[in-house]
């Protein structure tokens, strides 16, 4: 199967897009300038919970969240 | 004469605490008015993500399969109640999937909010894939969106198609819950018009959908935060509203019952002290 180009270094690793423009969004941020940055800090971070479902009932304990 | 009083004393106890319900209903009213207007500005920025991701996904013309091998649903509801008939809209349009169309077939169901595990848990537990907690008590953000995105596709669950059940903001009295379609890297890359986008290899595909999950879980988010808190205003409203005509109401029943005790006690002395 001829490839159009190389298979990207952070899928190689293991990530996913997702995860990848979420790190690169972090960078962007921690390089802001003082009064820009506090604006977006507050956008960083998530405060969502994910409890997966077995044979209909719901897990005790919430996923571990694996950020950015 | 012992009756009169007693209902005297009840009526007022629940004038007051009526009186009491009322603040508590204007107050959680200017709360949300607050919140909806955060939450409409946020999500005109926000529509961009949408509307630019469902454009792609109606003109490239990804066919619809007969038989999915594996369908999910996901429902955007929100933590806490008392937002009218925003959060329970969405469950029966669930529910109602799940009896017709869905039967059947292998459908699981991602409840987003509390309010959507609460409603389905009972007899549609089964179908239930996993949940999320927290959402509504801050304005959702690209990261809440990501992560749930994250669990979704790190969840093992196969589905060729998905469909987002949310409620779409139409203006302050209105929202109208909506369903947006999404698809899975196979499907998309069958797509008939794909020719016309140029630079679409694998990897940018795969890159592309994981992306679009994402931002139209974003924008559905944006979209339902907005509708639930004008919808919770509305209901606050009407609340006050009511609590008000049960004020007066209850007023007039007071002020006619203490004049009516007033001339009982009246007659009672004047026929007693005319006996003595």
């Amino acid at each position: 199967r001829i490839r159009t180009a190389a298979m990207p270094a952070w899928r190689d690793a293991g990530i996913n897009y997702i995860r990848y423009s979420a790190l690169c969004a972090k960078v962007v941020r921690h390089c802001l300038k003082p009064e820009l940055q506090r604006e977006a800090m507050k956008r960083e971070g998530s405060t969502v919970k994910a409890f997966l479902w077995k044979d209909g009932k719901p897990s005790e304990v919430p996923r571990k969240v694996v950020q950015a | 004469q012992d009756r009169g009083l007693a209902t005297l004393k009840d009526i007022s106890i629940r004038l007051k605490s009526v009186k009491n319900i009322q603040k508590i209903t204007k107050s959680m009213k200017l709360i949300s008015a607050t919140k909806f207007n955060r939450a409409e500005k946020e999500l005109r920025a926000a529509r961009a993500y949408g509307l630019g991701t469902k454009e792609f996904f109606d003109k490239a013309d990804i066919p619809k399969p007969e038989q999915p091998k594996g369908h999910l649903l996901l429902g955007i509801t929100s933590d806490r109640g008392l937002c009218g008939a925003a959060n329970s809209s969405i469950s029966k349009a669930i529910k109602v999937y799940l009896e017709g169309e869905g039967k059947g077939k292998e459908v699981k169901v991602v409840a987003i909010g509390d309010k959507a595990r609460a409603q389905l848990k009972r007899l549609y537990g089964s179908y239930i894939l996993m949940h999320f907690k927290d959402i509504g008590k801050k304005p959702p953000s690209f990261a809440d969106a990501s992560y749930i995105a994250q669990e979704i596709a790190n969840s093992g669950f196969q589905f060729d198609t998905a469909d987002i059940f949310y409620n779409s903001f139409k203006s302050v009295v209105s929202y109208k819950t909506s369903v947006q379609p999404l698809y899975s890297q196979d499907l998309v890359s069958q797509a008939s018009k794909l020719s016309l986008y140029d630079s679409v290899d694998p990897d940018t595909l795969t890159a592309y959908n994981e992306f679009a999950l994402a931002s139209l879980i974003f924008f559905c988010l944006k979209e339902g935060a907005a509708s639930e808190q004008s919808a919770r205003m509305t209901a606050m409203d009407s609340a006050s509203k009511n609590a008000g005509e049960m004020i007066n109401k209850l007023t007039l029943t007071y002020n006619r019952t203490r004049q009516a005790v007033i001339t009982r006690e009246l007659i009672e002395i004047i026929s007693g002290a005319a006996a003595v």
